[in-house]
């Protein structure tokens, strides 16, 4: 096995132009493990992502994801890995299978392949009978469940949540996570971005980000214990409060 | 089987398409419709070109040249003077596009080997419709001295009023202007407020003590200030480039082009008041606006030869009345008393649409 | 007794969507009131209505004493709003859109260039003054809204989730500030999706689906948790928690980030009972305790 890490990052940089994004960061990630991102807005988690999707080149430093070099060939990357974000997943016009089908077709899955995963996926999530259901109509901690669904549809290696629960209510974020954590159980990594603290307890470890640099890393029991404080937001209070 | 790529995303987004009744609107009944109207709307055949007779003669060779020419098609009789001068007043106004003009001595000239001819004034302000009337009407005098009544060919004698030369220049600019002030106007103004609508910002300024009507015609002025200038603009432009005259009082083109402007806005608002989209705003303002000032307001085909129902729609359209205003200052020196009804149309239909539109804003938001 | 808003009966709805349904409540003068619920409670919904950008369809609702549904007019000179979407014009600099807004209310302008100086200083954006509004971050943006809804001073302030998708720190600084504004004298009225932001408040209103689950000051809401509250501190809660569920005397079982909440009715032998359920896969015996209920453990209780 090359890596035993599923991401790896060393010195990783991004600019543009005269503004450092990313900051020569360094990380790795294990393979299963629920790996939450948190910082402030502009600190550089979605920048980092971008490039660990393959959307963005690196200025400079080393990024592989599951072994591959993310300069070299981003686009292999795509295929082994989900993405989901807040603000946009699913296609309020179709229904439910309509987005499972799409989003299997654009990930190469046959149309039998697409039907076994989704009848897994509703299991899963125990999402009962939504499949003709128009996506518009479900409510938001639903939705959330379906776009969850259509980013790990390909069974990748690794699944990018960007800030997946916002707004949603307690019973339903709940479920969402008891979810990634089924899924990391079965080997599939979670990245995941959050403002909601608590979420950040669920993680196996967690980072916190702030203009452009890493200057927390750890399970969240050993960030805890080093800075002596009871909860993750209160590490995060203190590390970044002026 | 595996899909291919491609297939998966033309599908979903023929998926969409069909989903949204909008496009399906914009894609088969719109081309539908505009087909119906503009494939009876551009017509280079004429029909009932309106003109005067001026019968110096009054034989019955003139009586009868008069009923063939109503019974042709192509021409309608204004009516009948007894002067040339009291004629022309029908032109002046745009009653009327040309005066037929039987000499005296008409009747018993054309038994003579000389042979006699018959005067044609054109109204050469609309140069387009101008120079195939002119053509119509040779060809319905030659063909009527084919008769072996006549010893010699009936001639035609054409004169071209305000446009001798027929410059295309000088109908289409003045023309031009009012499509374009009317699309800066109705589109700008709509897209503006929906752009608001859509961002949000015109939420919150409407939780402040602002009466809508204070938000709309804020929102509006600039828009009104910008298309004076561009008004200004196109005439200065075409007077001093393209030669195109002002015969006519300048003050009052601009005058009566603030009730124009008044009007486009007033159309702008309302789309905005019904739409909340600026897509669909910028949609709506094209086809209610700029095809029909184009092809309805007898900017280039005339009004006369169309169908009924299109020539009633073209009544609804500001630009026509526009039209008559500023080829009439522009190019015939019409003044106000005869103008002022057009004015008083372009700010009634004004005043109606805004104040719809105040309506459907004020409901809105409550 | 002197409320700002009264609401009574108040409901509207979207088709078949129950919206907002018959709620009651009065919040008083100079009370901070959070508003808690998740998304599609009809939080915003209520706000819009009390703000005159929507009419309900049953109820009234009055704000300063003023009737929404017939004294709009006057209601809008003595409120502020700030809406979730940022409203603000992204084209202008900071000091425009304040300016804007100022003479919008007709501040006249004396006051108007005391007021900015306070404002600016208030929310720290004074070294943006000339920035371009789109130019803000997204805590900043917030602050420079809540600026503009200030400008007049007005005597009520609504706030829509304002803090949504911005991270703890920045959302700290704002709650400061709004703790600042109701002790000079503003009567605040804010809705949140976010728990901990409840403890903030003088009184907290928890809203799901339409309707006002419960009302009451911070302190007093634990009280309406149905059970006793144990809290177990364990390795992988989520993966355990169904062993607890079926457990005799367990009526509920959360996952609260590493920990589980077990809500049982009653306290005797229990403990025994849960570290047995769990012995076949926890290797340490778990930290057990008994713990105030927290606001999202009642909610989570309310909506079940």
């Amino acid at each position: 096995m090359a890596d035993e890490f599923i991401v790896t990052a060393r010195g990783l940089t991004r600019t543009f132009g005269k503004f450092t994004a990313v900051d020569s960061i360094d990380f790795d990630v294990s393979e299963g493990e629920i790996f939450g991102f948190l910082g402030p807005n502009g600190a550089g988690k979605t920048t980092t992502i971008r490039i660990l999707c393959g959307l963005l080149r690196p200025t400079s430093g080393e990024c592989r994801v599951d072994g591959i070099d993310v300069r070299k060939k981003p686009e292999q990357i795509k295929q082994r890995i989900g993405y989901m974000s807040q603000k946009f997943s699913l296609y309020e016009d179709l229904t439910v299978g309509e987005n499972l089908q799409f989003f299997g077709g654009v990930y190469g899955l046959k149309d039998a392949e697409i039907t076994r995963r989704q009848k897994e996926l509703f299991h899963l999530l125990s999402l009962g009978e939504v499949e003709r259901q128009k996506t518009a109509e479900l409510p938001l901690g639903w939705k959330q469940c379906v776009a969850l669904a259509s980013a790990v549809i390909h069974q990748p290696k690794i699944v990018f949540l960007d800030e997946p629960t916002s707004g949603v209510d307690p019973i339903s974020r709940r479920n969402f996570w008891a979810l990634i954590h089924n899924m990391a159980a079965q080997g599939t990594t979670a990245f995941v971005t959050t403002h909601y603290m608590e979420e950040a307890e669920y993680c196996n470890r967690i980072s916190i980000m702030e203009a452009g640099r890493i200057i927390a890393l750890g399970t969240p029991g050993e960030l805890k214990k080093s800075f002596g404080k009871n909860s993750v937001e209160e590490v995060f209070v203190h590390l970044l409060i002026k | 089987m595996l899909k291919p790529k491609i297939v998966v995303l033309a599908v979903k987004e023929t998926k969409h398409i069909l989903r949204d009744p909008r496009s399906l609107g914009l894609i088969f009944l719109l081309p539908v419709v505009m087909i119906l109207l503009y494939g009876y709307a551009v017509n280079l055949d004429l029909k009932n070109i309106p003109v005067s007779v001026v019968d110096h003669d009054r034989s019955p060779l003139s009586r009868l040249i008069v009923e063939k020419m109503l019974n042709s098609g192509y021409f309608s009789i204004t009516g009948q003077y007894g002067k040339v001068s009291e004629a022309r007043r029908t032109i002046y106004s745009g009653r009327s596009f040309g005066i037929v003009v039987f000499p005296k001595g008409f009747a018993t000239d054309a038994k003579r080997t000389r042979g006699t001819h018959v005067q044609f004034l054109l109204d050469g302000s609309d140069a387009n419709t101008a120079t195939i009337a002119s053509n119509y009407f040779n060809a319905f005098i030659s063909q009527l001295s084919r008769d072996p009544f006549y010893e010699a060919p009936l001639a035609v004698h054409s004169r071209v009023l305000y446009n001798p030369d027929l410059e295309s220049v000088r109908f289409i600019v003045p023309g031009l202007a009012g499509v374009l002030l009317m699309l800066v106007c109705a589109l700008m103004t709509s897209v503006a407020i929906t752009r608001e609508k859509e961002v949000g910002t015109l939420e919150l300024v409407l939780t402040t003590p602002i009466r809508p009507y204070q938000v709309i015609i804020g929102k509006v002025l600039p828009y009104i200030v910008i298309a004076f200038l561009e008004c200004l603009l196109i005439v200065g432009f075409a007077h001093l480039w393209f030669g195109v005259p002002v015969e006519g009082n300048l003050a009052l083109l601009l005058f009566m082009t603030f009730g124009y402007l008044f009007c486009a806005l007033s159309i702008g608002i309302t789309i905005s008041a019904a739409v909340n989209t600026q897509q669909v705003a910028m949609s709506l303002a094209m086809v209610t606006t700029m095809l029909p000032s184009v092809m309805l307001s007898g900017f280039i085909f005339p009004v006369a030869s169309m169908p009924r129902p299109l020539q009633i729609i073209s009544m609804c359209i500001p630009a026509t009345y526009y039209l008559r205003i500023i080829r009439g200052i522009m190019l015939k020196g019409v003044g106000w008393a005869e103008l002022w009804p057009n004015f008083a149309v372009l700010v009634g239909i004004g005043v109606f649409l805004i104040f719809i539109g105040m309506k459907k804003f004020s409901t809105r938001l409550s | 007794m002197n409320y700002d808003i009264q609401i009574e009966k108040l409901s509207k709805n979207f088709g078949d969507l129950q919206a907002v349904a018959e709620i009651d409540l009065k919040v008083a003068r100079r009370e901070l009131f959070g508003l808690i619920g998740p998304d599609g409670s009809g939080k915003t919904t209520l706000i819009r209505i009390l703000v005159g950008l929507m009419r309900a369809d049953k109820g009234s609702a009055r704000v300063g004493g003023l009737d929404v549904a017939t004294e709009l007019f006057k209601i809008k000179e003595n409120i502020g709003y700030l809406s979730q979407r940022f409203s603000l014009y992204p084209d202008l600099t900071v000091m425009e859109n304040i300016r804007f807004y100022g003479d919008l209310f007709q501040v006249k302008k004396g006051e108007m260039r005391e007021r900015e100086k306070q404002l600016l200083a208030f929310s720290r954006l004074e070294p943006f003054t000339n920035r371009r509004a789109g130019a803000l971050s997204g805590g900043m943006k917030q602050k420079l809204a809540l600026c503009c809804t200030l400008i007049h001073v007005p005597g009520i302030l609504f706030l829509d989730e304002p803090t949504t998708g911005v991270d703890p720190v920045s959302r700290r600084e704002f709650w400061d500030l709004l703790d600042d504004l109701r002790n000079k004298g503003t009567t605040i009225f804010v809705s949140t999706a976010y728990m901990d932001e409840a403890a903030r408040c003088d009184r907290v209103g928890l809203m799901y689906a339409g309707k006002l689950m419960a009302v009451d000051i911070p302190d007093k809401i634990p009280e309406k948790y149905p059970y006793h509250l144990l809290e177990v501190i364990l390795a992988e809660p989520v993966t355990k928690a169904h062993l607890l569920e079926s457990l005799p005397g367990v009526r509920s079982v959360q996952v609260f980030g590493d920990r589980l909440h077990v809500g049982v009715d009653r306290l005797e032998g229990i403990e025994d009972k849960i570290a047995k359920a769990l012995e076949a896969q926890v290797v340490t015996r778990p930290e057990l305790r008994q713990i105030r209920p927290g606001l999202e453990d009642v909610f989570v209780e309310l909506i079940r």
